[in-house]
């Protein structure tokens, strides 16, 4: 490699894994396209949004839209997309579902970007990551619904640039930056949250473009918002507020607080500890133990068995990258390392969001984190292979290509997970503007028109029938 | 004499490196090849993973997709009216049958009675011939559900009735 400067070594690799990505995401970028805009939890927000005569009202009425939760960008959002669409021409359902289809693009840029692919080494480690990432159950969830937009892919959006930010010198504009981040995050919902943990957590493990300055600006972004919800007497949801698992069954909200609504905290740890199982195992699913009842149904169901063997080789090689690199004190720990470190502990702290209820896409920037310190501790392996006798090399190869091969069948299953999804999501529009109950249709002209427009669009659109789709799938990618 | 028990010789890391390196990859890379060639189908007009353009009412009925059954209502075609249904979709075999008929086929109440609602003919000239189909393909609950669309004093026979299989 003489004569060649060494930025043009590092291009290639960069190249091929960007490459890689390119052609894995956009035929993702397809998939998730494909569905529709949701009757639930969208069309109301659109609505909602459009309706409003300025954004000032509606930025103003939506912090009380709820005793729960402030989320007033959710309505902002929708209403901008709706200006959007009128102004462009464009159909509501290319307009919403575009924005769904950037953001996970982003996700997956700023993916690459946090990883650095500099090496062939790295592009290895790359190809066992990246399926990680698109193939564990959380970044689905991020991909299967939307809000109209799917504010969890938000949040790990404006998660993973804060990372990235943290990873690079200190520059004057990191600390407003992050605050313009975590602002926008905590204004979508409450999992953004997360963006000041990961902030925190890159100081803790001092990385360089973490300053005091960003962690104190952070902090009282936080802090003004924790007074704003006090202010507003916005509570946060209890045990009971939705539905979760316990144990092999999933209970209802009523069922919840019936059971456990006096003696609440052996519930809450059960949802923390399943919240870091089921990024570390892919067990539980929604707070329930499928492998619990499994007994029942005469043996696992092969998702259930895929996803556990990927899941447990994949946090069996962080553990030994934890345990053989962290050791040392941080003062001693690489970049790397210091990236590693914050990527395990933005994972603990994420399931301790799920105390009141275990859900997919509340972990999902921990799914996130986790495909980060896979890549890292694929690479950390993979570099002691020089050092190594043939049969342990190949004994580790053999090792990472089936894990690789089973997190690739997780991600390929992502595209039936979501033209299912698309064919469901299409089908619930047969109940809106039912022409045998008129009485329930909307009074207000301009609510008439908006939901006759997107349900016209949502008929016209083709989707993929599963009846056409192989009927193997259903067992190895749906749980 | 044993084998001399030393690490991979430096000489030999970079093709190792490589060797294991391509292995790591090879299934994201199978992966893409797999992507590539359904793509690459799809251009000379074949996917298998779509439903077909020209689905007609009666499969889309038979395959339960309500929505391309509201779509096709809402554009003008007879719900009542018999079409090709293609092999596999409700059975082995290519048949002519009616909407209706198709749901009963593939069993589901919902489609019968979605196909009911939006127009599709549940009468004495339809009844018998939906009745007996049901009974014959073992489904209890559309059964019943026709036996309550029909008048009273309505006592059909299958004695004759025009099936679209009979075994």
């Amino acid at each position: 490699m003489q004569g060649r400067p060494p930025s043009v070594d590092r291009l290639k690799p960069a190249v091929l894994a960007l490459l890689l990505a390119a052609l894995i995401t956009l035929p993702l970028a397809d998939s998730v396209f494909q569905v529709p805009i949701q009757v639930s939890d969208s069309l109301e927000a659109i609505v909602i949004g459009a309706k409003y005569p300025s954004s000032w009202s509606l930025l103003a009425d939506s912090a009380q839209f709820s005793s729960t939760t402030f989320r007033p960008m959710r309505y902002q959002q929708a209403r901008w997309l709706v200006q959007g669409a009128a102004a462009t021409g464009l159909t509501y359902n290319s307009v919403f579902r575009g924005v769904h289809v950037a953001l996970m693009v982003m996700l997956v840029l700023l993916f690459l970007v946090a990883i650095r692919v500099r090496s062939w080494i790295d592009v290895a480690a790359f190809a066992v990551a990246f399926p990680v990432l698109v193939g564990i159950h959380t970044f689905a969830a991020m991909l299967q619904e939307a809000f109209p937009v799917n504010h969890f892919a938000e949040v790990g959006v404006c998660a993973l640039a804060v990372f990235v930010l943290a990873q690079q010198p200190p520059r004057w504009f990191f600390p407003p930056l992050m605050c313009l981040l975590l602002a926008f995050a905590l204004s979508v919902i409450e999992s953004g949250a997360m963006v000041w943990v990961v902030a925190i957590c890159c100081a803790a493990a001092g990385m360089r473009g973490m300053t005091r300055s960003s962690v104190v600006a952070a902090t009282v972004v936080l802090g003004v918002y924790l007074l704003v919800r006090n202010a507003l007497d916005i509570s946060s949801p209890g045990i009971g507020g939705h539905g979760s698992g316990f144990g092999g069954t999933f209970y209802s909200p009523e069922e919840l607080t019936r059971r456990f609504g006096a003696h609440p905290l052996g519930f809450i740890a059960y949802n923390v500890a399943g919240g870091l199982a089921s990024l570390l195992f892919s067990e539980p699913r929604q707070g329930v133990y499928s492998l619990a009842s499994a007994w029942k149904t005469g043996g696992p169901h092969p998702v259930l068995t895929i996803n556990l063997v990927a899941s447990i080789a994949t946090t069996a090689l962080i553990v030994w990258y934890g345990v053989t690199h962290l050791r040392v004190g941080r003062a001693a720990w690489s970049d790397t390392d210091r990236m590693f470190a914050v990527a395990c502990a933005v994972m603990v702290v994420n399931a301790a969001l799920n105390a009141a209820y275990i859900k997919d896409e509340i972990i999902s920037v921990g799914g996130l984190f986790y495909a980060v310190a896979s890549f890292i501790a694929v690479r950390g392996l993979l570099e002691t292979i020089p050092q190594r006798r043939r049969v342990a090399s190949a004994l580790i190869a053999l090792f990472l290509m089936t894990d690789a091969g089973l997190w690739t069948f997780r991600a390929a299953g992502v595209h039936y997970v979501l033209r299912y999804d698309a064919f469901k999501t299409r089908n619930d529009w047969i109940e809106v503007l039912r022409p045998d109950k008129r009485e329930d249709w909307p009074t207000d002209p301009q609510e008439l028109a908006i939901t006759r427009r997107i349900r016209d669009e949502v008929i016209l659109r083709s989707v993929a029938s599963p009846s056409f789709m192989p009927r193997w799938a259903d067992r190895y990618w749906v749980e | 004499m044993t084998a001399p028990a030393t690490t991979n010789p430096p000489d030999t890391d970079s093709a190792i490196g490589n060797v294991f390196g391509w292995a790591v990859a090879a299934p994201p890379i199978a992966w893409l090849l797999v992507a590539a060639t359904l793509v690459m189908a799809a251009a000379f007009g074949y996917t298998p993973l779509m439903t077909p353009a020209e689905l007609t009412l009666p499969e889309a009925a038979g395959v339960r997709d309500h929505l391309e059954i509201l779509r096709q209502i809402e554009s003008g075609v007879d719900p009542n009216r018999a079409e090709r249904v293609r092999s596999g979709l409700v059975r082995p075999g290519e048949y002519v049958m009616t909407p209706l008929e198709a749901a009963v086929a593939s069993g589901v109440l919902d489609t019968v009675q979605f196909l009911q609602h939006h127009g599709a003919r549940v009468d004495a000239t339809t009844l018998p011939g939906l009745l007996c189909f049901a009974k014959q393909q073992g489904a209890t609950d559309i059964e019943a559900y026709l036996r309550q669309q029909a008048p009273v004093d309505f006592a059909p026979g299958c004695k004759g009735v025009r099936l679209p299989w009979t075994d």
